[in-house]
């Protein structure tokens, strides 16, 4: 897809430039916190969708929204983004930046699922038993799904590791069909 | 259905007693996009071509772009049921169909499941959709016939076992009607031993003409032999898309066992828009007539998967005849030109001969069976040699008279016998003839018994010479189908027929 790989050229520039400056978390954060703003509040995308307004005021008026939390990379970044009228690929930037950074700190992001809720030994413990597994720094996502009834269901990057009841009950299911 | 609870009991406690040591492994991608039945999904690195892909809501889709960071899928539900964030997993398996003899009778839509509320087919083999064609090797000529019961098609235009004839015109012309015929006709091989199982392919179409067609093969009979995957009009473009490879899979598992299968795909037109349709949502380069660049390939490797198998693979065959439905007459269009390269052979429907009451509505000149002439009988070789030359002088021959020029005794003839034979050659819909019966009817025709009969009265003459025969030459209609030749004995048995009988038909 061209847009995608637009993102993935615009998200490698901004993590090579973030990594020589060594602003690599600041940078990040600055563009956790705009995808945030972008993804909850619809009148700001609507505001940069607007013609009427130019791209260096809405540039400038961001600036302001984010206060201490915009960055110059970000900013510039979105400026550019906006006077060519690539601001809705964002997100994608966003995410191959993300991958990029997590490939550089050789971290695993991992979603446990689970029918209850976890309290914080029990993820401490998921994160130390799945850290000497895979010899990886490991963050933990926990996430509640009264579906799945029991057991938990791991899911690192592209792979997904159901030990669940539901989907045991899913797969006889499909074993009586 | 009976419910064997025994059964199921012992399934459920085989599947309970594995039920703590599983943990289920697979890979899984995140929908970027969704919409007009197509999808884009990040991950799934490792998924194959042509792949099922389960969704949430227990939609599936199939990926067929495979792209450097994103697999494109075609979706088999409702694109609704789906969002942008939705987990998409792998199954590790291509699109399946089930197989065999527990499909006959059925209508099925192009995943195998059945539309006809008769219940679960009754079928434990499944064979993926896409099936490498067989090579050369594998195969054999075409030599057993495959009788339509269409005097037209069966003398002129002869369509072998395994071979792949093209029915090709414009709306109305009775393609449909021609490849029902066909499969009505297979009731006899099934009577004989031979048996000829058919599927009948419905792309596109309305779903009150499919429930038309499996009602009339109902009443005739032919349901029995026959299966019908439908995917109507109404359903995504995906299962218009896939339809016809589920039901030469269907064909195939019976070629495959030796026996021989028949399979129409009622339309390919049809079908090459819905392939345009996802291809264009795919955001694959368009082409000639916006159709992407690799349509050729569409067909080509569906109806090369119509083959005779060598004897040492059991000599099954399967036979497709594919429809295409042309606009204004026009055969020199991109679709139409595609298949009549790849098919042996086309029968050509005409629009002004079907308005003028030449039905089937064959248009000899460019009509053409490229191997089906190997596998016509000899007895019908015989006396339809001359026909189609004669046929098509006739047609010359009328034009001129039309001028209404003085014409010498040979021309008139000519023209007289002409016109019976165009008469004998006409036949009505869902009235499928034996073989024996058109060598019959047709030899006499060609051997003049008919003209000095009026021409209003060849239809009436037809019909009660092959009852006479059927009555009192019954043993020369059995020795045509049984010697497959036309000795001097079963003419002179013929000559006395049609003399007794043109005796009490004049008087």
């Amino acid at each position: 897809m061209r847009l995608n790989q637009k993102g993935k050229q615009y998200g490698e520039v901004i993590f090579k430039a973030s990594k020589k400056l060594g602003v690599l978390e600041e940078v990040f954060t600055s563009l956790t916190i705009l995808r945030e703003l972008l993804k909850k509040d619809a009148l700001l995308r609507g505001f940069f969708n607007t013609r009427q307004i130019d791209s260096h005021k809405k540039a400038a008026i961001l600036d302001n929204i984010m206060g201490n939390h915009s960055h110059p990379i970000v900013s510039s970044l979105f400026e550019i983004l906006l006077e060519r009228g690539d601001h809705m690929i964002f997100s994608s930037i966003y995410f191959w930046f993300k991958r990029l950074r997590l490939q550089e700190l050789d971290i695993l992001e991992i979603s446990v699922f689970s029918s209850d809720n976890f309290d914080e030994a029990e993820i401490e413990f998921i994160r130390l038993s799945l850290e000497s597994f895979l010899s990886k720094n490991v963050i933990i996502s926990a996430k509640t799904d009264p579906s799945l009834i029991g057991g938990i269901k791991l899911r690192m990057g592209n792979l997904l590791l159901d030990g669940t009841i539901r989907g045991q009950l899913d797969r006889i299911k499909n074993g009586l069909n | 259905m009976e419910i064997k609870t025994e059964e199921i009991r012992n399934l459920l406690k085989a599947e309970i007693e594995k039920f703590d040591l599983e943990i289920d492994i697979s890979e899984v991608g995140e929908v970027l996009e969704v919409g007009d039945g197509v999808a884009r999904v990040s991950g799934l690195e490792n998924v194959m071509s042509s792949e099922l892909v389960e969704l949430p809501n227990n939609v599936f889709g199939m990926a067929l772009n495979l792209e450097e960071d994103n697999v494109g899928l075609v979706l088999f539900g409702e694109s609704e049921n789906i969002k942008e964030g939705d987990i998409a997993k792998r199954t590790n398996k291509v699109v399946e169909v089930p197989v065999g003899e527990g499909m006959l009778g059925r209508v099925v839509n192009p995943l195998g499941q059945p539309i006809d509320g008769k219940g679960p087919i009754q079928s434990n083999e499944t064979l993926p959709i896409e099936r490498k064609a067989l090579g050369v090797l594998q195969r054999q000529p075409v030599k057993e016939p495959l009788q339509t019961g269409l005097k037209s098609i069966d003398s002129m235009v002869p369509i072998g076992r395994g071979q792949r004839e093209l029915i090709i015109g414009d709306r109305q012309t009775g393609k449909t009607a021609i490849a029902i015929d066909a499969i009505i006709n297979q009731k006899k091989t099934h009577e004989l031993g031979s048996p000829v199982f058919c599927i009948y392919v419905a792309i596109g179409q309305k779903a009150s003409t499919v429930a038309q067609v499996v009602s009339q093969l109902e009443t005739s009979g032919a349901m029995d032999y026959t299966i019908v995957v439908a995917a109507n009009a109404s359903d995504p473009a995906p299962m218009q898309f896939i339809a016809p490879y589920s039901g030469c899979t269907m064909g195939e598992f019976f070629r495959d066992n030796g026996r021989h299968a028949l399979v129409v795909y009622d339309d390919l037109s049809k079908h090459s828009q819905a392939y345009r349709q996802m291809s264009l949502l795919l955001r694959r380069p368009p082409g000639r007539e916006a159709f992407p660049g690799d349509v050729f390939y569409l067909h080509s490797r569906l109806l090369e998967r119509a083959s005779k198998l060598s004897n040492s693979l059991g000599g099954g065959s399967l036979t497709a005849l594919p429809i295409i439905e042309t606009q204004e007459g026009d055969v020199s269009a991109y679709i139409p030109t595609n298949v009549i390269s790849i098919t042996d052979g086309q029968i050509y429907l005409e629009t002004n001969l079907f308005n003028s009451g030449v039905r089937p509505a064959i248009d000899v000149g460019i009509s053409v069976s490229r191997v089906g002439g190997n596998a016509q009988i000899k007895a019908m070789k015989k006396i339809a040699g001359m026909l189609r030359l004669d046929l098509a002088q006739f047609r010359e021959l009328e034009a001129f008279a039309k001028f209404g020029s003085d014409l010498d005794k040979s021309t008139q003839q000519q023209l007289t016998r002409g016109q019976r034979m165009v008469e004998i050659l006409k036949q009505d819909q869902y009235v499928p003839m034996s073989i024996e019966n058109q060598v019959a009817m047709i030899w006499a025709g060609n051997s003049g018994y008919l003209d000095d009969i009026d021409l209003e009265n060849v239809k009436q003459f037809e019909s009660e010479f092959v009852a006479y025969l059927e009555n009192n030459y019954n043993s020369t209609l059995s020795e045509i189908t049984a010697k497959g030749e036309l000795t001097d004995e079963i003419i002179s048995d013929l000559k006395k027929s049609v003399n007794e009988f043109k005796k009490a038909f004049v008087s």
